[in-house]
């Protein structure tokens, strides 16, 4: 018989009193490390995804909108504005670099972008196979969008129109795939990327004779355009510059994602506060619980210290039985927390928005194992005080 | 009876077992106590999560000896085929052997019995004291018990009245 038979021969005895306690502890926990593991990895998303853009201009509308449109690639554009925008920017000595982005299509809910190349050094994305488009029609695509649908250089597909799933598809919107981006873990990831003449062309059609076809050029349009300023100067007057034209509008990334955060962040400190409020009720109930064992088996303790424990060797029993409930309550709460992300990252996927992994739980591992020894060892301290000072032979009452 | 176990500190005078003070100003450990004095109690307290061979080992386990020794003692004591039984599942004479073991197993200077055999009828009352004297005299243990069943009296080579001062 080892000591930790004991222990767990006692703690068999009374399984259901014992439930309680693990499962809020591990609720807790779960809801933990879900907050901190959605957080982190949102939030490391939102800052990779916007590295490098200092600006996004487009039409008039929510500013947020525009950056989640253009830069995230989650809600619907403001609108367009005119393709001579781009080179109004790029006239502008404070602007390095502009990058237009034409958008409006989809292929299965993945959102077909036409842009220029600079896009995708801007995200720092390579080919892992094929090459790059050398002319209207043809695209690259992200990696997320190559496993899901199964495309390789040479298939072909046709747009839809929208960028939701289950709109009308483009019959003459016939794209043929010419490169495969390695995994970026950014929003690349999620995009068909196509030259923006590509677009043009899909809502254009054909032009009749050559007047026609210049009015169509003097149409066309961007859906945004990407900025980067060639000085710190550039954040001081382009948006300035922008704004004071009646169509458009700037929007600075970290601006809006600062102050979406001011109003999500409500909700994540909430849940926060609540996996807190589980941990701390968790707290209660195993106290209660190794409280009352205490009393019940006090004549286990007595026996214990008669046949030659020691007070401390008694109390020890306890709190090692408090750890291995906090040990079950942290297998059960991480491995729910997992799921839990498990399940929101296929939501997301599902709306071709983000990626969250479980795999991440490493670092936030430590300081979660540091909570669940922490609080069985406040529920057990009392309680093993007490069994350790436990007056043996009042509760035996010999003779 | 509390006193003589050595979980009981006299208010005045000491308790010498063969020559070792049993409370020393600095008192002795737990583990000394379990290995040299063997109590079987009136309510005999097994750990009900635990099976008879295991409400044995307990004591070696605690007071840091062989837990090899509680089988064939159980064995000894006729519990051979009830040694992985819980205590509910025993008769109470099977837990009274299983009690007697637990007090016994680390081989005692002295073996204390707590009113052994007033819930039992007069066979088992009997059983209970030979098997007492028994394992007393194979560990070559003292044997006190503390009794009020006349039954029993016979049985001793000493027996001391304590009567309530007048």
């Amino acid at each position: 018989m080892t000591t930790l038979g004991l222990v767990v021969a006692q703690l068999r005895r009374r399984p259901l009193q014992t439930v309680l306690g693990v499962a809020l502890l591990a609720l807790g926990i779960a809801t933990l490390v879900f907050v901190v593991l959605a957080q982190s990895q949102l939030t490391r998303q939102l800052e990779r995804d916007a590295r490098n853009i200092d600006l996004v201009v487009g039409a008039k509308g929510s500013p947020l909108q525009l950056v989640l449109s253009a830069v995230y690639q989650v809600d619907v554009p403001t609108g367009n504005v005119p393709l001579a925008t781009v080179d109004l920017l790029r006239g502008n000595r404070l602007v390095r670099q502009a990058i237009p982005l034409a958008m409006g299509d989809s292929y299965r809910g993945f959102r077909i972008v036409g842009t220029e190349p600079s896009f995708l050094e801007l995200h720092e994305a390579a080919l892992a196979s094929g090459q790059m488009w050398g002319a209207p029609m043809q695209a690259v695509i992200g990696s997320e969008v190559a496993r899901e649908t199964g495309l390789a250089p040479g298939a072909e597909f046709f747009g839809t129109h929208g960028i939701a799933e289950g709109g009308a598809v483009h019959e003459d919107a016939r794209y043929r795939v010419v490169g495969v981006l390695a995994r970026t873990e950014s929003v690349v990831d999620r995009l068909v990327l196509t030259d923006k003449a590509s677009v043009w062309q899909v809502h254009e059609g054909d032009a009749a004779d050559e007047v026609e076809r210049r009015v169509l050029e003097a149409e066309r349009e961007v859906t945004a355009i990407l900025v980067r300023y060639a000085s710190p100067m550039g954040a001081a007057i382009v948006p300035r510059q922008i704004n004071a034209e009646s169509r458009l509008q700037a929007a600075s990334p970290a601006n809006e994602i600062a102050r979406l955060f001011a109003v999500v962040g409500f909700g994540i400190e909430t849940m926060r506060g609540f996996a807190w409020i589980l941990i701390g009720s968790s707290l209660l109930a195993l106290f209660v619980t190794l409280f009352n064992a205490l009393e019940e088996r006090r004549y286990d303790i007595a026996i214990m210290r008669l046949v030659g424990a020691s007070g401390a060797r008694v109390a020890w029993l306890l709190l090692l039985e408090a750890w291995l409930l906090a040990g079950v309550a942290l297998a059960l709460g991480l491995a729910l927390g997992a799921a839990a992300v498990a399940v929101v990252d296929s939501w997301l996927a599902e709306a071709r928005a983000f990626s969250l992994s479980a795999t991440e739980i490493g670092p936030a591992m430590g300081w979660v194992v540091v909570v669940a020894l922490a609080v069985a060892t406040l529920a057990a301290v009392l309680p093993a005080w007490r069994a350790a000072r436990m007056n043996v032979s009042r509760v035996l009452a010999m003779g | 009876m509390n006193v003589l176990a050595g979980i009981l500190q006299p208010s005045v005078g000491s308790i010498v077992l063969e020559g070792d003070d049993l409370y020393p100003p600095a008192g002795r450990g737990d583990r000394w106590r379990g290995r040299r004095i063997g109590v079987v109690p009136q309510k005999l307290h097994l750990l009900a999560s635990l099976s008879a061979v295991d409400n044995v080992a307990i004591a070696c386990h605690f007071a840091g000896t062989s837990e090899l020794a509680a089988a064939p003692l159980l064995e000894q004591l006729g519990l051979a085929d009830r040694a992985w039984a819980k205590p509910a599942e025993l008769s109470l004479g099977e837990q009274q052997r299983v009690a007697i073991a637990r007090a016994v197993v680390n081989r005692p200077r002295l073996l204390l019995a707590d009113e052994p055999t007033s819930s039992l009828d007069d066979n088992n009352a009997q059983r209970v004291m030979d098997l007492l004297l028994e394992v007393a005299r194979t560990a070559r243990a003292l044997l006190i018990v503390a009794t009020h069943d006349s039954r029993i009296r016979g049985r001793f080579a000493r027996a001391i009245q304590l009567e309530r001062p007048a």
